[in-house]
């Protein structure tokens, strides 16, 4: 091939200096999108420490993981399905209760082991129906999971009767939810141990990078000769066992379990997800960066109960914080198409 | 000269109550580039899609290698070696080059692992052996690349595979004229190494450039084939617009005369 033709960098680089100023800002934006959380998240932890009375002490920070322990799990899990593009598993709020449900009440009946058999096949249940609805019937992720929260709630008021179950007051499950080592309790470091499993899972197989690219662009996929419905079938699967073990330690913890105890998971570990920067258009992000998020927004609930601001108030800056996020998230993608 | 590697014989497909292809024959030797031309609505879409097996055909016969062979999805053609270039490119904009150019064939290890060093390498010797030298690093996201760039590593992820028969959809369509030319220099040299390559696009004076033979389609019907060195571009538009076309939409016997 004779001289090479002006490559394609030439332009590009016409292109950037033309538009400079205009780039300039928007570069802020895909900045705090990609790298935002890890300054928000050690900034927090910096304030609070430091001004807000109480937050520093050994009670407040095994509080902190304790809460965050179920919330976190339950948003490793659906990370998958974000990444995936079908925006988010409503249904987790239907099956942290039902796991937490069931295995204090199974357990109280029979044993803890076919409680958490009887949990695990009830959580392949809503992956299946959540995949295979979304994946295979192409349906809506977002009604389907709406729907399934209400029919699994459902049966859930139905069976139970809306009443509270109570572990016994010793026990194997009473137990995992008191240890501590040093400031972190059990669930704590299960939560770092799934995040860890399923960030390996994302980033070093075959069905992660399946999700990635299904997410960031599925009609490539499909054509690349990829069975796609199986991998929004898997992102369900996940999503579904991550909800499973966030309710077991749910229920650990308060060593009690009732329908209504898993209110606000859905947009709690939605917050999470999209606070860390995994992007709700699909493709792009991490399960490290649910973690972060996590830590974000459960220091945030953190000083604001600190502060005496109650419920009503956290349910509106978590409210806020998602349509922050996903705000930056979709200027910064529109920034970074020009 | 070499016999056909693929072969389309009296392959038909509608879509409700249209006729998007009647009785078109086609075939595409190894080492050669066949032009793929007809008007808007011709078919020429419709007739790649049946070979790459997103729409299966509804009658006619495929030869591949001389060896009648059935083709219902995707899997099917690119297990037999064709690679289809889609217009829109099919690319990932989230994802590196190399994990693009492995979409859905990642090479894994024990089973589930992707081993990312040896897609990596495959990847670059890939570009490399198609002398594609624009690209920055192989890890670049393929949202910041241009467009020939972009074309560029869609082709290369076609050839990657071993693949015998490369199909192009409008591969220029939306390039400048050195983006242009960089891609055509690419498709000479996959000729070279003895592909077929079958290329589609509205651009007569790309086609006069570097294809061997012309298949014009009209209307869902083959009317004509070429060979580039024997007619002028005012013979090929004349084809595409008003060409002879050998079957009466709805009639289903052949005419007699002209």
């Amino acid at each position: 091939m004779a001289g090479k033709p002006p490559s394609a960098v030439d332009t590009r680089a016409q292109v950037d200096s033309d538009l400079g100023i205009e780039k300039r800002e928007f570069r802020l934006l895909e900045w705090m999108a990609d790298r935002g959380i890890f300054v928000f998240t050690t900034a927090l932890v910096l304030v609070a420490a430091l001004f807000i009375d109480g937050f520093a002490s050994l009670a407040n920070i095994t509080d902190v993981f304790n809460r965050a322990a179920p919330i976190g799990i339950v948003a490793v899990g659906m990370t998958f399905v974000v990444i995936s593009a079908n925006y988010l598993d409503l249904s987790v709020v239907a099956q942290v209760a039902t796991a937490a449900v069931v295995l204090i009440a199974v357990s109280n009946a029979s044993s803890i082991p076919a409680a958490m058999a009887l949990a695990f096949l009830i959580a392949l249940a809503y992956g299946l129906v959540n995949g295979v609805a979304v994946g295979v019937f192409k349906a809506n992720a977002v009604i389907v999971t709406l729907s399934t929260t209400f029919i699994g709630l459902g049966i859930l008021r139905w069976l139970t009767g809306g009443s509270i179950y109570f572990g016994p007051p010793e026990g194997p499950i009473r137990s995992f939810g008191t240890t501590k080592i040093g400031p972190f309790p059990l669930s704590m470091i299960v939560l770092v141990l799934i995040t860890i499993a399923l960030s390996l899972v994302l980033t070093r197989t075959n069905f992660g990078f399946l999700v990635k690219s299904y997410g960031s662009n599925r009609e490539a996929t499909r054509l690349a000769g990829v069975n796609t419905a199986w991998v929004v079938v898997g992102a369900f699967i996940l999503s579904a066992l991550g909800a499973m073990l966030g309710g077991f330690v749910l229920a650990a913890f308060s060593n009690t379990a009732v329908s209504a105890m898993s209110t606000g998971f859905d947009f709690r570990a939605l917050a999470a997800i999209i606070v860390g920067g995994t992007s709700v258009f699909g493709g792009k992000g991490s399960v490290m960066r649910t973690l972060l998020g996590v830590v974000f927004v459960s220091v945030l609930t953190n000083i604001m109960v600190l502060s005496g601001l109650g419920f009503g108030y956290q349910q509106m800056a978590i409210g806020a914080l998602i349509v922050a996020a996903v705000s930056v998230d979709s200027l910064a993608r529109k920034a970074a198409v020009t | 000269m070499a016999d056909p590697i693929l072969e389309c014989r009296g392959v038909s497909k509608h879509f409700g109550a249209v006729q998007a292809l009647y009785k078109v024959d086609f075939e595409v030797r190894p080492g050669e580039v066949m032009a793929l031309v007809g008007d808007n609505g011709a078919g020429k879409s419709t007739l790649i899609k049946g070979i790459a097996g997103i729409y299966p055909f509804d009658e006619g016969q495929i030869l591949f290698e001389g060896k009648p062979v059935k083709i219902h999805g995707p899997k099917d053609s690119s297990d037999l070696g064709i690679e289809v270039v889609y217009q829109d490119l099919a690319l990932a904009d989230n994802l590196d080059v190399v994990a693009n150019m492995f979409l859905g064939r990642e090479k894994v290890q024990n089973g589930f692992v992707i081993d990312e060093a040896n897609m990596e390498r495959t990847a670059r010797e890939t570009l490399t052996g198609l002398s594609v030298t624009t690209l920055q690093s192989v890890r670049q996201v393929v949202a910041g690349l241009s467009g020939g760039q972009r074309q560029s590593v869609a082709v290369a992820k076609a050839v990657m595979w071993n693949s015998k028969v490369v199909i192009l959809d409008e591969p220029t369509a939306a390039l400048g004229v050195a983006q242009t030319r960089q891609v055509l220099d690419l498709v000479k040299r996959l000729a070279d190494q003895d592909l077929a390559v079958v290329i589609i696009s509205h651009n007569l004076h790309d086609i006069f450039e570097v294809a061997d033979r012309i298949t014009s389609l009209r209307l869902g019907q083959t009317v004509d084939l070429f060979q580039t060195s024997e007619v002028t571009q005012q013979d090929v538009v004349h084809s595409i617009t008003a060409g002879r076309m050998k079957y009466v939409p709805g009639m289903e016997q052949e005419e007699e005369t002209a």
